[in-house]
């Protein structure tokens, strides 16, 4: 049986509901003795609602509204050290830097976990349109790309090993008797101490490890591949076709994004479509087939998505249309989109 | 999947404890679009649940301190935003008082009984068809219904007469029962509401 009180929400939070109804979700809302039960209520749709329907433009607003509220409340209670370390990096960022994780909290959190005999991890993620610097508890330090997830289990130090998927760029603390190993669409790669890239988006369907210095081991389970990298390497892996080539290249064209360039050199017009929509978190379609294999070579740097897109026509046979969000009717913004298509 | 984020929480609630912004931005990040979600679902209006974001995460910054890490952070929110969102709520049917009285007028007008129409979708169009009436009369409607100033009153605030007044608030629910009409507000559902209500009898009456 359902309860009356929870019909009366439901059709509320359906937008169907009669004026008898609205009236006696009023008085309920009303009644401080029924608050309880009101509360137990609303619970139920509070562990429903996930906010994915809200825009990211919308979240852009709404962090552009408190953000600065909270820093002056910041300065106003009191101006301790920490806070003000964290706020002067906040405002010299040129972008959004999202979760820093502190080795001090890493020991924290590991020592509460002891208790637990499970491995617990710990997660990392960078949206889409945001660049994210990392820390990890070893010391290593490197770059999310957007739409990125670095995983880790909390008991780092006995077993360096992440999981990530999308791109980054790591710089590898060294430790001899520890090796560091990341998981990337399937792919091992196994590091002493260095600095390199690896990119696993799913989309792209295969894998990339592009080493600057140092030495790799890359490796797959359940196959016979096991090739070391040495500087200026670059590895591809075509995760359908189970093909790796392996060649030397200008590393730059592969790690620059985490110094805020976009280089492409040769890449299809898909791909470049799909890095842009990732970089600037918008919906970039490509209406005719004909151009999705049009290679194509640029660099960008701290240009607007209009300005790409601009650059992007007078070098290839496309025009461009924005479409700016506009409110559904729930009255939340969708994602910009973005439509490519051939210049006659 | 919840268990790694859980440990990320944990982490993020001690450094939010210590009063470092990055602590806060993880929470506002994670749970900012959650809240609105949730309360634009309660409120049936963008700007309101953004006012209940801000004022709920101001809290959440001002008690940082109170913050228990090893709790989950979810409910912990739910307790706070519910105060707030049940004050925006009640608030709300305040200002909506009129628009139910309006509706009483409107289905009698229409000649119908008013219980079972669809009022969220009544509610929808009436904003829209008041935020359409011309500047004056809008003011005038408004001042009247939703202020619950008299006639004269009205007139003495606008400088205007009170001849000028009743006709103003004449057009504008002309305007409405007209646009009301004419998207069939009140008709949609009579139609079906008259099938239920005369087939049981004709078909007794047939049988017969």
């Amino acid at each position: 049986m359902v309860e009356k009180g929870d019909r009366l929400l439901e059709n509320f939070w359906g937008d169907r509901y009669s004026k008898a109804e609205y009236e006696a979700l009023v008085d309920q809302f009303k009644d401080d003795h029924q608050l309880e039960k009101l509360q137990t209520n609303l619970a139920k749709y509070w562990n429903l609602a996930d906010g994915s329907q809200v825009s990211d433009e919308m979240y852009k607003k709404l962090w552009g509204r408190i953000k600065p509220q909270i820093e002056l409340a910041e300065v106003k209670a009191e101006k301790s050290r920490v806070d003000r370390l964290t706020n002067t990096f906040y405002r010299i960022a040129a972008i959004l830097v999202l979760p820093l994780l502190l080795s001090s909290l890493y020991f924290f959190g590991a020592w509460w976990e002891l208790s637990g005999s499970e491995t617990a991890y710990a997660e990392i993620y960078c949206p889409p349109g945001v660049r994210s610097r990392f820390l990890l508890p070893d010391g290593t330090t490197g770059w999310l790309n957007g739409d990125s997830y670095l995983t880790y289990p909390v008991h780092f130090l006995q077993n360096r090993s992440v999981e990530l998927k999308g791109e980054a760029y790591f710089d590898v603390r060294e430790d001899k008797r520890s090796p560091f190993l990341v998981n990337a669409g399937g792919l091992d790669v196994e590091v002493l101490g260095t600095q390199f890239n690896v990119m696993a988006y799913d989309d792209f369907h295969r894998v990339e490890v592009t080493l600057d210095e140092g030495a790799v081991q890359v490796r797959k389970e359940g196959t016979s591949l096991n090739e070391v990298l040495v500087p200026k390497e670059h590895l591809v892996m075509d995760t359908r076709e189970n093909q790796v080539s392996v060649k030397t290249v200008q590393t730059h064209y592969f790690t620059s994004w985490k110094d805020g360039f976009l280089e492409f050199r040769n890449v299809p017009l898909h791909e470049v479509a799909a890095r842009l929509g990732r970089w600037y978190n918008t919906d970039i379609i490509i209406q005719d087939e004909a151009l999705k294999q049009i290679p194509y070579r640029a660099t960008f740097k701290d240009e607007s998505l209009e300005r790409v897109l601009a650059l992007l026509a007078l070098s290839a046979p496309i025009n461009y249309e924005i479409i700016e969000p506009k409110k559904n009717t729930d009255e939340i913004y969708e994602k910009r989109k973005v439509i490519l298509s051939y210049k006659n | 999947m919840e268990k790694k984020f859980d440990m990320q929480e944990q982490l993020f609630a001690q450094s939010l404890k210590n009063g470092e912004l990055h602590g806060f931005e993880y929470f506002f990040w994670r749970y900012s679009k959650v809240l609105f979600h949730f309360a634009h679902n309660l409120l049936k209006s963008s700007s309101e649940a953004e006012e209940v974001v801000q004022n709920v995460f101001l809290k959440v910054w001002e008690r940082r301190s109170q913050l228990d890490p090893h709790q989950p952070f979810r409910p912990y929110l739910f307790t706070i935003a519910l105060n707030d969102i049940r004050k925006s709520f009640l608030e709300k049917a305040r200002q909506n008082q009129f628009k139910l009285e309006l509706y009483e007028f409107l289905v009698e007008q229409a000649g119908e009984e008013g219980e079972n129409y669809n009022f969220s979708r009544y509610l929808k169009l009436l904003d829209e068809e008041i935020h359409r009436l011309p500047e004056k009369r809008k003011e005038v409607f408004l001042l009247l219904k939703k202020e619950g100033l008299t006639v004269a009153e009205t007139a003495d605030f606008l400088g205007i007469s009170p001849k000028t007044v009743e006709n103003q608030l004449t057009q504008a629910i002309k305007s409405i029962r007209n646009a009301f009409h004419e998207k069939k507000v009140f008709n949609l559902y009579l139609f079906s509401l008259h099938l239920l209500k005369t087939s049981q009898p004709l078909f007794i009456a047939r049988k017969k």
